[in-house]
């Protein structure tokens, strides 16, 4: 199956079951036999595990070998989704991501004939990531620029209709209300400056930043500096550089 | 709507797109794509400026004139983005610009652009393209094919065709480059700093690792010297910013 038959079959899919099948011929093609879509955008080890399956036909036992020993924090596949925006093969994660951790997560999958793969993620509005691994149980799985870049559009084709057969909402709703003042502030706070500077640089006094630190603290939900700036750059609200 | 044999399809577009050497000869291979839909022009910009703010700033926007910027226009015409950026921050899917534009801006806009040309106008169509760190780029078509807006085909075709255009557009200009390589954090320094980003203090972090606080002292210490700042915000900011740590 090519790409666009892909796209054509997937978009008069009437159930997930017909959507998956489609997707699985289609990457076939690549020498590719399983796939995960996982929802990478949660804080604690936990929310990821719970997240980690939204379409998936990773075999069971290496799913749950894969919760039981968290190898949601030292898979270099999950790990790099996190921050890339490019698809990328296993090998050059394996290069990148040389722990002990990581080389271990990688060797163990194999075990569970996931020997060579690809990753890619999907940014979502608000910051949030799907991650995507796929793998075949062959050493001969298509790894060229080209076969990334179909995949990477069939996944984000297999998203929309898996989105569409749910009936889930395509507009993200955000409830979070930054005003133009917290942000002016925070942007100063991730370049650095202390409460008292940025109270000089706007020429209003120190209680008065304290106050917008902490109204951002209970719009983000949060306690401390450091993950307000980390949850604001995530979902672009801030901009420092 | 039937995409005609003679046409570029997609297959053929990733082909040549992922072998353009240069801007110019990628954006080329996109109009050829493009215009088996009845699309013939297409503007993609860096909505990342107009965070919330309400004012209309473009940065880095290329148009397929390549002499023509768009910042110029925008900026002494008043234009407002505000509805379709709103919009585009909210989905990831395409959308018609009819549907959130009321105030005609995107025929503004083609229009100063062919301000000595006859321009026909049938159907515009906005591509947002989310990117890590809640930035925003998008791509606006318009063509002379109404039919294009309603096939859901076509729709899926454009929208794969503006992942691809934009991920080899970022290849060409090196955009994926990671600053990560000029600064070496060690594994240690990066699992602090990663924890501090998660909201930890220097003692529960010190607790999760089974090491003292001193010690988690000190690697923030040699954190805050290889990335040049002098406090955990700012460390936290500049390390998301390279790659070095994770949003989540």
């Amino acid at each position: 199956m090519d790409l666009i038959d892909f796209i054509y079959e997937s978009n008069k899919s009437e159930s997930s079951e017909v959507l998956i099948d489609c997707f699985l011929e289609f990457i076939s093609g690549f020498g590719l036999n399983r796939f995960m879509l996982a929802d990478l955008s949660h804080d604690s080890t936990s929310d990821k595990e719970k997240n980690l399956g939204i379409l998936v036909n990773y075999p069971e036992d290496w799913l749950t070998h894969y919760v039981v020993n968290h190898y949601v924090e030292y898979d270099p596949v999950y790990q790099k989704g996190l921050r890339t925006r490019s698809p990328f093969t296993w090998e050059e994660v394996r290069r990148e991501f040389n722990s002990k951790e990581a080389l271990r997560v990688m060797d163990e999958a194999g075990e569970f004939k996931l020997c060579c793969g690809i990753g890619l993620s999907i940014q979502q509005p608000h910051g949030k990531i799907i991650g995507i691994g796929f793998a075949g149980s062959e050493k001969g799985v298509r790894c060229d620029k080209d076969a990334l870049s179909m995949l990477y559009v069939a996944t984000h084709q297999l998203y929309t209709a898996h989105s569409d057969l749910l009936n889930i909402d395509s507009i993200y709703k955000n409830e979070i209300n930054i005003t133009d003042r917290e942000r002016e502030v925070l942007n100063w706070i991730a370049f650095g400056k202390s409460k008292a500077a940025i109270a000089d640089i706007l020429s209003v006094s120190e209680s008065c930043i304290k106050r917008h630190c902490e109204n951002m603290f209970r719009k983000l939900e949060t306690n401390n500096l450091p993950s307000t700036v980390t949850k604001a750059l995530r979902m672009g609200i801030i901009d420092p550089y | 709507m039937e995409v005609k044999d003679t046409d570029m399809d997609l297959t053929c577009f990733i082909k040549e797109s992922n072998s353009a050497e240069e801007i110019e000869a990628l954006t080329n291979i996109f109009l050829k794509f493009l215009s088996s839909f009845g699309i013939d022009r297409f503007i993609l910009g860096d909505l990342s400026y107009i965070s919330g703010s309400g004012k209309g700033g473009h940065s880095g926007v290329l148009v397929h004139y390549p002499d023509e910027w768009l910042n110029y226009y925008v900026t002494s015409r008043n234009i407002d983005y505000n509805p379709v950026f709103q919009r585009a921050l909210k989905t990831r899917r395409p959308f018609i610009w009819e549907e959130v534009d009321k105030n005609n801006t995107h025929e503004k806009i083609l229009m100063v652009m062919d301000e000595d040309k006859e321009f026909s106008f049938c159907c515009g169509i906005f591509v947002p393209l989310h990117q890590p760190l809640g930035k925003l780029i998008g791509i606006g078509f318009s063509g002379s094919e109404k039919s294009v807006c309603s096939d859901k085909d076509a729709l899926s075709l454009l929208h794969a065709a503006s992942h691809q255009f934009y991920l080899a557009y970022l290849n060409i200009t090196n955009n994926e480059k990671s600053d990560g390589q000029s600064v070496s954090l060690t594994d240690r320094e990066r699992e602090v700093l990663q924890w501090i980003a998660r909201g930890k203090t220097k003692s529960e972090i010190a607790e999760i690792l089974s090491l003292s606080k001193s010690s988690i002292k000190r690697h923030c210490e040699n954190v805050f010297r290889k990335l040049e700042v002098n406090n955990l915000p700012s460390a936290v900011a500049k390390a998301l910013i390279m790659g070095i740590i994770n949003p989540y």
